[in-house]
């Protein structure tokens, strides 16, 4: 396993920046998700980090090496792609098998390993089939045995669960996270839903428009937002921010506490009107109106059915946040500032 | 004042009487053509099949049942016209030009599978890498395949003239006096012709496969490249395996012109002195002086059956897809 380091990478297509000066470290036996919109530049990036982009500036390093002016079979790295690109013609084990009988390996050795990476999967009953006879799921673990089998410094992994359907993508996630505790293998995954980077990743690099925005944590990324993108692109319902004294105070949904007898909470308090209240089964959520001097703000509170719930639709109420709970940022640069 | 509309039941339907045999009714057949539909489907595929039966298998089974006969293209044709298989044994045995024909055509069809056809397929290859003037790359290549296969015997006719075509010229051999006579000389000139063949050939399956390429899912490419394999080992071990509609395309469509290579043939010196070919020896027979039509069909009847062997490789394995 290696440590993988992006120093300044920067890649341009056509004069328009995919990939804008990002630095970042996956230390070794890390599992680092990339997280971010659509266009961000985050499978650029680890393109870039597979071979298969060229960058326009910039060094990426393996194992304390620069791989920059390497071919992708050179960077002793596996990659699995979002469609898993498994070879139509080739049975399971003939696919899995494929990137030894590049490398030369013997018949025997071969069947020896093709045997190790298939039954670590649980796919032996699988190895005479051909790919449009596996299931969704079936193909993540055929295109995982056949990274698997080259013994690779690095895992990349390319959105390997968004073509399955939600139910299967829950366990899916779990056995790739067992996956790689297992193999205590270095691991860049690249994502656009925040469950999947929060449940999978050790830390998580957040990108924006090509821009390393924040890589921290799960905990540090979800309660301590290094700006306004990241506080209301991660978190279902986003974070809350509210203009009060020349900057934006930003608060977790679930961190909302309502009342209608006046009571505050050390922190901060709101005046505000309740516009709707849902109710999804275990949650509700409560759509209010917070008046402002600088303007209304709508603001959304998560609270769990199991609590009682103080406010009634078409009513003011107060709206209190603990200190603990609150994030400030500037109001033009949305950048996280002090208390 | 309460709505007096009555919701009583519908009448049932008369049942038959005690003792009486029930009838069944007829069943209606429901179908998801209206009449317009019908006539439009009957006038869509009726008009083409009835044009391919006339134009096509119509003559086609004119010339199998004239392969019979003896009949010169003249009058009516009577039971006295039928000669049985004795065409057939004049050809395989009894006529000097038939063998050398059909291995001419055999010569062309290695020729175009072997050389011609691979090398438009590497062109392919090469140009599918988006190198720098690829689109002039494409256009050079495929300049050939708009000329008519007549006007491209006459460029290189004048190529292959003795001594002021340019192949002489630009080899230093009229110069030096060792002079080719590259159409006159039964040694070679087969071999000239497909090489003026090759030039529109090769152009003509560049571009069949370089749109087959365009069509290959990249990331299996790229998933190859990860996977630590070169690009020849991705080419033969996963491209080219991707590709095998595209390839039975170009294995039937490299057949079928070798087998009905005629016209450069024809144009140079109607093809004698080495250059016989049987769809040549067709249009010798049949409009002629000789007017051998019986013999000509039976020629033809041969090479449509040799035909059939690509075509059929070809509708099988559509079929097997479909």
């Amino acid at each position: 396993m290696a440590e993988v380091e992006v120093r300044d990478i920067r890649k341009a297509f056509g004069g328009v920046p995919a990939v804008d000066g990002v630095n970042l470290v996956c230390h070794d036996g890390e599992y680092l998700v990339l997280l971010g919109p659509s266009g961000c530049g985050k499978t650029t990036l680890l393109r870039m980090i597979a071979g298969l982009e060229h960058p326009t500036e910039g060094d990426i390093l393996i194992g304390g090496h620069s791989v920059r002016g390497l071919p992708p079979r050179a960077r002793k790295i596996a990659m699995v792609f979002q469609s898993y690109a498994l070879y139509p013609h080739k049975t399971v084990e003939h696919n899995i098998s494929f990137p030894l009988e590049a490398q030369g390996m013997t018949k025997e050795e071969r069947a020896t390993r093709v045997r190790w990476a298939a039954g670590l999967l649980g796919i032996e009953s699988l190895l005479q089939r051909k790919p449009r006879q596996l299931s969704g799921g079936e193909r993540q673990r055929v295109a995982l045995a056949r990274a698997l089998v080259r013994e690779p410094q690095v895992f990349l992994l390319d959105e390997p669960l968004s073509n399955l359907d939600a139910k299967l993508r829950a366990s899916a996630r779990l056995e790739l996270k067992q996956f790689q505790q297992r193999l205590a293998a270095s691991t860049i995954y690249v994502t656009h839903d925040q469950v999947e980077a929060m449940g999978l990743g050790d830390r998580i690099a957040v990108l924006n428009l090509g821009r390393l925005q924040q890589i921290g944590t799960p905990d540090e990324i979800y309660h301590r937002p290094a700006n306004t993108f990241v506080a209301t692109f991660v978190g279902s319902p986003p974070m809350n921010l509210v203009p009060r004294d020349g900057r934006l105070v930003g608060f977790r949904p679930e961190n909302v506490r309502l009342s209608t007898d006046g009571q505050r909470l050390e922190g901060a308090s709101f005046a505000c009107h309740v516009i709707r209240i849902e109710n999804l089964g275990s949650d509700r959520y409560v759509y209010l109106r917070v008046k402002g001097d600088e303007g209304d703000t709508n603001v959304i509170a998560k609270l769990a059915v199991a609590e009682q719930l103080p406010v009634k639709a078409d009513e003011d109420a107060q709206l209190s946040v603990e200190q603990r709970h609150l994030s400030y940022f500037d109001q033009k640069t949305g950048g996280r500032i002090a208390a | 004042m309460a709505n007096t509309t009555t919701n009583a039941a519908p009448a049932r339907a008369r049942q038959p009487e005690a003792g009486a045999v029930a009838i069944p009714a007829r069943r209606r057949r429901y179908t998801l053509l209206t009449r317009h539909d019908k006539i439009l489907l009957a006038l869509m595929v009726g008009i083409p099949l009835t044009l391919d039966v006339i134009l096509i298998w119509g003559p086609t089974l004119a010339s199998i049942l004239l392969s019979f006969t003896n009949w010169d293209g003249v009058g009516d044709i009577t039971s006295k016209n039928f000669v049985g298989l004795k065409n057939y044994q004049f050809m395989f045995t009894g006529y000097t030009l038939f063998w050398p024909a059909f291995t001419h055509n055999l010569i062309w069809l290695l020729w175009l599978t072997l050389i011609a056809t691979p090398l438009g397929m590497l062109f392919a290859v090469l140009l599918d890498r988006e190198i720098r003037g690829t689109r002039v790359y494409q256009s050079v290549f495929y300049l050939p395949v708009v000329l008519s296969l007549v006007v491209v015997g006459l460029i290189w006719e004048l190529q292959y003239t003795p001594t002021d075509g340019f192949i002489n010229n630009a080899l230093g051999l009229v110069k030096s006096g060792h002079i080719i006579d590259w159409l006159g000389d039964s040694r070679i000139n087969l071999y000239a012709i497909l090489g003026a063949a090759s030039w529109r050939h090769i152009g003509y399956i560049m571009i069949l496969y370089l749109a087959g390429l365009k069509s290959v899912d990249p990331s299996l490419r790229e998933a190859a490249r990860v996977d630590g394999a070169t690009e020849v080992q991705t080419f033969f071990n996963v491209v080219f395996p991707v590709m095998a509609p595209i390839n039975v395309v170009i294995v039937v469509v490299t057949a079928i012109e070798a087998l009905r290579a005629f016209d450069i043939a024809f144009i140079i010196n109607q093809g004698k002195n080495g250059l016989e070919l049987l769809s040549i020896l067709i249009t010798n027979n049949s409009l002629s002086e000789a007017s051998l039509v019986g013999f000509g069909s039976a020629i033809a009847v041969i090479l449509l059956l040799i035909s059939m062997v690509p075509i059929v490789i070809f509708l099988t394995r559509v079929m097997r897809n479909a």
